[in-house]
């Protein structure tokens, strides 16, 4: 799924891949493509996904009722999909975000550099 | 220069045979693939770049179909919901039994009422004591990504069969009736306990389709027991306690303190919610 300058691990690409979309969802409703870019930008190219591997994470979100999607006419003439966060989705990202604190408190207490 | 159309089309026909995408999911592809093409051609890559770059971008139609694959995979069952199958197939088969004694003294029709009536009333519980436990482990903590998905899927999955069930139950009763009563139908408890435990499993298989209201469906599985409660053994038990059987009322009573327990922890989820924001 990945490709980039630094290769992250697989399996902690596809552990990001639901909360990264949760948190660029609860920022405003969203759709596929603009959600890669998004996350193209804000990890400054670290992260890049292979597109396709996306949808299968958004349609899953959608199938359990976190996010809801609408097709609508986007402004190149042609009908687009777009994301948005349900109540479930936010509570859910909420859950996310004390399981990533977590596990980031806990490697920060270990990686502190040990002055002599 | 490339013929990018046909390329796409040739695209769209080999993605749909080799990754078994729906016609909306290969919509939503081409859709992304068209922006990939235009964003590169406005950096100035020239047409045949572009379409390998779009493509390499976009992923195997293989691999997609293993993603998908993949995700289906990791919707493991919830234990909760696995004794809840259990429960299921362990009535089903007293259910047949139950009838197999009926059919010997009774007749095919009443053998096949009393197997689609049991097991779809039976399961009308399981589904209500699988929304009870789900209530429970939200108030333990909140319910990972996971178990709702898997509640969710197995309380449509078990709302869907048994109304399936109860309704030719019930249609095979109103024929017995009309055989034995000499009428289809006359609204007595047992027939009225039957259309509401109907109607209580149709509603909650309609949820299935209106996502922001799939939640609701815990609530009307709790509100389920209290029905199928009263119309099974309320309508079974000696007359004088049809109405006000003690076992009965102390039944409903707790399922309603269930109600209300799942609803007060919904408003405080949503407060603490507001809170943050």
């Amino acid at each position: 799924m990945y490709k980039g300058r630094m290769k992250l691990e697989k399996e902690l690409v596809a552990a990001s891949s639901v909360p990264l979309v949760l948190s660029i969802l609860s920022e405003a409703e969203n759709y596929g493509y603009a959600i890669i870019q998004r996350v193209r930008a804000l990890s400054e190219g670290e992260i890049e996904w292979t597109d396709g591997m996306l949808y299968p994470v958004l349609h899953w979100l959608d199938d359990v009722g976190y996010v809801r999607s609408v097709w609508r006419k986007a402004d190149t003439g042609r009908k687009r999909k777009y994301y948005s966060l349900n109540p479930e989705g936010r509570q859910a990202l909420r859950q996310q975000k004390q399981q990533w604190a977590a596990v980031n408190h806990t490697l920060n207490q270990l990686w502190i550099p040990r002055y002599a | 220069m490339r013929n990018l159309e046909k390329e796409i089309a040739d695209w769209r026909r080999s993605m749909a045979t080799t990754s078994g995408c729906c016609q909306e999911l290969l919509d939503e592809l081409e859709e992304h693939l068209r922006e990939e093409i235009a964003q590169l051609l406005r950096s100035g890559i020239s047409d045949d770049d572009v379409w390998q770059m779009a493509v390499a971008r976009l992923g195997a139609p293989a691999d997609l179909r293993a993603e998908f694959e993949k995700l289906k995979a990791s919707r493991r069952a919830w234990m909760p919901v696995k004794i809840a199958r259990l429960l299921v197939a362990a009535t089903g088969a007293m259910s047949l039994a139950a009838a197999l004694l009926f059919g010997e003294r009774s007749g095919i029709l009443l053998a096949i009422h009393v197997f689609c009536v049991s097991l779809g009333y039976s399961m009308m519980f399981v589904m209500g004591g699988l929304s009870i436990v789900y209530i429970c482990a939200h108030w333990l903590g909140e319910p990972a990504l996971n178990r709702r998905s898997s509640f969710l899927r197995a309380t449509f999955q078990f709302a869907g069969i048994s109304a399936v069930l109860v309704a030719v139950g019930t249609i095979l009763g109103m024929f017995w009736a009309k055989d034995h009563l000499g009428r289809y139908w006359a609204w007595d408890l047992k027939e009225t306990g039957a259309f509401w435990i109907l109607g209580c499993a149709l509603l909650i298989s309609v949820l299935r389709w209106i996502k922001p209201a799939q939640t609701f469906a815990m609530y009307i599985a709790i509100a389920g027991n209290m029905i199928t409660a009263w119309g099974w053994f309320g309508a079974n038990a000696p007359a004088s306690w049809k109405l006000s059987n003690p076992f009965l009322v102390v039944f409903v009573a707790s399922q309603l303190i269930f109600i209300l327990g799942g609803a007060v922890k919904g408003v405080a989820d949503m407060k603490g919610k507001q809170a943050e924001r």
